[in-house]
């Protein structure tokens, strides 16, 4: 039985200097970065030196160039979710520049119980067909009239219902898993990029079924391939095609237009008036929203280089790329002629020619051009630099970026990956632990820092709801927003330290914490356990005023006389919630 | 596992920790910096698409009993406002309001563009933007930024909240609202501990008044107060984003609970202190939980405390099956409802001048029922303006019968007001704000309104 009172009374020695300690340093930090920030703002537009101040880690000078560790540390978490217990040492063993390359190849099987948590998810390997007949049974007309049923038809109506929810449901499992465990981190975090880019909701419409192979198809299949071949095939897919309402655009048929044109003749016997009507019923078929968000949010950027007109162009020229509609037929892109827009147009001061024998050719012209255009590889590369560098990426790193993905009209995404860690930038200080994880970054990487076992998801998907980043689900087809500035909202703050304590606790659903927890954690000695814990949840360490908050909960606790598995639990919590884990 | 369970776990597991460590009551700390007497809107969206026909029933018109045999309200039955108008039933509650002038109603309104799909109708009305697909920011978004501090807002005033757990999309946007967390109630043993890591909150720099404390705290202590409070903006200078928001966070969300959920005779003595000269009414809500929002939304609105714009949705109003006539889904919903918004009246006693309640709905529903009780997406329906300084106690919008002729389509209610002349109406005359030239997409509100505000 150890003597609690000395250790507690050890740890109020040891507030007390950590109080001490953090009040000279904070006042020294603050002082010594005021000029500094002048300096860094007028020379570069980077704010991360600015955004660290007040936020000193112990032992480390915020100005001194990344160490070895450092550089893994940095790269994992920007290309990785973060590590996992014993992950950088197993890094630093390989080198970093090894690592990633075998990274990029992304070659590696899923672990066997990875494996097979994926394998129990049917809806995964099935075709969009497939999974529309098995999972979108109808409803047979008895049982329609909710109001008249009896209990037993009730139930039945209810198990139907549901399984039109198991597409989505196992998506949204595979692709948390996967970012979890995953050997291939770098596939993982391409993939959550790219998700977010070429965005789609499952909340709409028939989307949730054809989810499931977009994510497979077209998202994992390219994300270390090639961007012209993802946006090829994002172009062709029914999830995106019905997402963003251009399998129902199409031209109008000559006899519409006519009589549009006949019509208003009557009424107005002017020939304007009539030129006029003959172009709002030309409209009316005409859908602009794929055409724009094509341009606008998949290559070039929003008001880069386009104007209305080109929307209305591009749309025109991808009328007809629709979705199968013959029942008999797989559920798949197909051209529909008669929906087409045939003719000449000009696209980006671009005349690009008719092609009557052709019409999808007329759609790849503008596809094709998209992704040759240097405005594309800039707003990628941008992009890209903002996720994976620094919330306000130096216009000198994009442009090195973009060089990279633009090389030979390759669009090559491992390139442009390479590009990124290999940049000078990459790893200056002022970008190393500054940005602030997103909410699915923040849920994966506590995950993968304490090494949880996630038996089943519902617990986590209901925890990613409540913070605002539910997967497959934002409505807007920007994607969910990259930037720090929008999840700092106080209530998802506050579910972020809920989540924390939740996970360590072992309240959420389906997830524990691993019992190599409490490994090498001495019985009746927290502050040891507050070492250990803190070095594999924060490894590359903590500010002073971390470190006195944990002494004074672990100092309010050892009256309780806790065991490893409840006190250091709670520490867990405490360092999950900690503002040194929000960031990355 | 329930979410609420997972939640209330959550704040027990601290709560070993924080007794000992309660901090001093907030509310001891706050004190009379000023009182901020904003015009407040509340908007309240009917999702699903609202039936008009059943719930103000042109109950002289005899080709509604026609078209809707089984679930019509039978004339006997409604509650006649005029020589064409009659409320459902339901509606009782409202009736008295109505007569008082502070309930008005606009039939036939909505969009003018023709989606039956909730997904683009609900979109189309919280971007105020019907058929454009350039705006990412909801209307309410974008009225707040449009009138945002420059400087950075004032941390300790709640100027926007979504009474749900997410922001409704008319509230989303670069405009930092805040929906109301649904476990913030036990929420106080996590924040006092991450203050610990994040800092200390501040919390006396709150710059609203609850009349009961002022008795407590000393007009002494309040005049030091004075001029305290800082910005974000500011803030984030000097400071650390994460540890920023932290801080803002813990402060906010104490603030906000106590707002919210403090009970009035353990906080602030009776409710009947709360909010200026105590005039606020102690009022027996219906019960349920449309009810506590709009009761814990009056608290808000009461204590001054910066609030401009509330936000809360009602789903539901999708009856496809089961609309009914004077048993159906339609009114059990039309009732609490009606008597929620009723008490959440009478609760706010003076303070219903200064609150507009606007009810809006992505669209009305098919004019003649369907072969399951109920009625299909539909095309106009109705827009209600409660409080405020609404020209109450008439029915506004140009009807156009039930002749299928007369109907959009054959057979729905057509679009004679469109929804942003309204909200324009409400920005300019209740807020007191001119939505700039391009607020409202492709629409220029006629300058001359519908007069729906004396």
């Amino acid at each position: 039985m150890i003597d609690l009172r000395s250790s507690a009374g050890h740890w109020l020695c040891s507030v007390t200097a950590s109080i001490a300690l953090s009040l000279v340093f904070a006042a020294s930090a603050f002082a010594a970065d005021k000029d500094d920030v002048t300096v860094a703002t007028k020379e570069r537009p980077n704010f991360g030196r600015e955004a660290r101040a007040g936020m000193q880690i112990i032992n480390r000078d915020p100005e001194a160039p990344l160490n070895d560790r450092e550089k893994i540390f940095h790269a994992l978490s920007r290309f990785s979710f973060g590590p996992t217990p014993g992950m950088i040492d197993a890094v630093q063993k390989q080198g970093i520049d090894a690592w990633f390359d075998e990274q990029l190849k992304a070659r590696e099987d899923e672990p066997r119980t990875l494996q097979s948590q994926l394998d129990a998810l049917e809806s995964l390997t099935l075709t969009n067909q497939q999974i529309l007949v098995k999972y979108n049974p109808p409803i047979p007309p008895e049982l329609s009239n909710l109001a008249r049923l009896t209990p037993e038809q009730r139930r039945e109506r209810a198990r139907l219902m549901a399984m039109k929810e198991i597409p989505r449901q196992e998506l949204r499992d595979a692709v948390l898993l996967l970012a979890v465990s995953s050997p291939n981190r770098v596939r993982e975090a391409s993939c959550d990029f790219w998700r977010n880019h070429f965005n789609i909701d499952v909340s709409k419409g028939q989307v949730r079924y054809y989810a499931t192979t977009y994510e497979r198809d077209v998202i994992r299949y390219d994300a270390l391939g090639t961007f012209e071949r993802m946006l090829n095939r994002q172009a062709r897919h029914p999830a995106m095609l019905i997402y963003l309402d251009n399998f129902i655009s199409r031209a109008i048929p000559e006899g519409e237009l006519m009589e549009a044109a006949r019509k208003a003749y009557v009424e107005s016997r002017d020939y304007g008036t009539v030129l006029e009507a003959i172009d709002i019923a030309k409209q009316k078929g005409l859908n602009e929203n794929y055409g724009r968000e094509l341009m606008e949010l998949h290559t070039l950027g929003v008001d880069n280089y386009y104007t209305q007109d080109d929307v209305i162009a591009v749309s025109e020229a991808l009328t007809g790329w629709t979705v199968q509609q013959d029942p008999k037929q797989p559920i798949a892109f197909v051209f529909t002629p008669a929906m087409h827009a045939f003719g000449a147009r000009t696209v980006l001061n671009v005349k690009l020619p008719a092609n009557p024998r052709n019409g999808e050719a007329e759609g790849q012209a503008v596809i094709d051009m998209l992704v040759k255009h240097p405005g594309t590889a800039d707003f990628i590369a941008y992009k890209m630099c903002r996720h994976f560098v620094n919330d306000r990426p130096s216009p000198d790193m994009v442009k090195r970026v973009a060089a990279a993905f633009h090389k030979g009209n390759k669009t090559d995404l491992k390139a442009t990956f390479k590009a990124i860690l290999d940049d000078p930038e990459f790893n200056d200080p002022a970008n190393y632990q500054t940005k602030f994880k997103r909410p699915f970054e923040f849920v994966v990487s506590a995950l993968r820092a304490t090494g949880a076992e996630v038996a089943s998801t519902n617990g986590l998907h209901h925890v990613l709801l409540t913070l605002n980043e539910p997967i497959y689900q934002c409505e807007d087809p920007t994607g969910y927003y990259d930037q720090a500035d929008v999840w700092r909202d106080p209530g998802v703050m506050a579910a972020r330290w809920q989540f924390g304590i939740g996970l360590a606790m072992g309240w959420i659903e389906g997830v524990n914490l691993p019992n190599s927890t409490w490994e090498g954690l001495e019985e009746n000695n927290p502050l040891q356990w507050k070492e250990v814990l803190s070095k594999r949840i924060l490894p590359m360490g903590h500010t002073a005023q971390t470190d006195a908050a944990l002494d004074e909960v672990i100092g309010h606790y050892a009256k309780f006389n806790p065991k490893p598995n409840e006190l250091g639990r709670y520490i867990v919590g405490l360092l999950l919630g900690s503002p040194e884990f929000q960031r990355q | 596992m329930e979410r609420r369970d997972f939640l209330k776990t959550t704040g027990a597991g601290v709560a070993a920790f924080t007794a000992s460590q309660a901090l001093p009551g907030f509310a001891q700390q706050s004190a009379d910096l000023g009182i901020i007497r904003n015009p407040v809107l509340v908007k309240i969206f009917l999702r699903g698409g609202q039936d008009q026909l059943n719930t103000i029933v042109p109950y002289r018109d005899k080709t509604y009993y026609g078209i809707r045999p089984t679930i019509h309200i039978p004339e006997s039955e409604s509650i006649p406002l005029d020589n064409q108008w009659a409320f459902h039933p339901a509606l009782e509650p409202l009736k008295a309001w109505y007569d008082k002038g502070r309930v008005a109603a606009v039939v036939n309104s909505g969009s003018p563009n023709g989606t039956r799909s909730h997904f683009d109708a609900q979109d189309f009305m919280e971007y105020a933007a019907p058929g454009n697909r350039t705006i990412y920011d909801g209307w309410l978004n974008r009225y707040l930024k449009a009138t945002a501090n420059p400087r950075g807002e004032d941390p300790y005033r709640i100027r926007a909240l979504a009474m749900q757990e997410r922001l409704p999309r008319s509230m989303r946007g670069k405009y930092p609202a805040v929906a109301v967390p649904s476990n913030l109630n036990e929420m106080d043993e996590v924040l006092d501990v991450f203050e610990k890591f994040y800092g200390q909150g501040e919390p006396e720099k709150l710059p609203f008044t609850l009349k009961g404390l002022e008795k407590k705290g000393g007009p002494e202590k309040s005049k030091k107060l004075k001029g305290l409070a800082g910005t974000v903006a500011d803030a984030n200078v000097a400071e650390d984003p994460v540890m920023a928001s932290g801080k803002y966070t813990i402060s906010y969300l104490r603030r906000l609970k106590e707002l919210l959920y403090a009970k009035p005779e353990t906080t602030y003595g009776s409710s009947r202190e709360i909010g200026i000269g105590g005039e606020g009414v102690a009022q027996e809500y219906p019960g349920g939980w449309f009810s506590s929002r709009m009761q814990a939304l009056a608290r808000v609105i009461k204590a001054d405390a910066g609030l401009q714009v509330a936000a809360t949705d009602i789903g539901g109003w999708d009856h496809h099956i089961g609309l009914g006539g004077l048993d159906g889904t339609l009114n059990r919903m039309l009732t609490f409802f009606a008597a929620s918004l009723a008490a959440f009246m009478e609760d706010l006693g003076p303070h219903l001048d200064r609150t507009l309640i606007l009810v809006s709905t992505e669209f009305g529903r098919v004019c003649a029922e369907n072969g399951n009780d109920g009625s299909d997406h539909g095309h106009g329906g109705l827009t209600w303006l409660m409080g405020g300084n609404v020209r109450g106690g008439r029915i506004y919008g140009r009807w156009t019968g039930l002749e299928p002729s007369e109907l959009f389509q054959n057979r729905d209610l057509n679009v004679t007001t469109d929804f942003r002349q309204i909200y324009a109406d409400v920005l300019r005359k209740h807020m007191g704000f001119e939505p700039p030239e391009g607020f409202f997409p492709d629409f220029t509100p006629a300058e001359r309104g519908l007069g729906l505000f004396t």
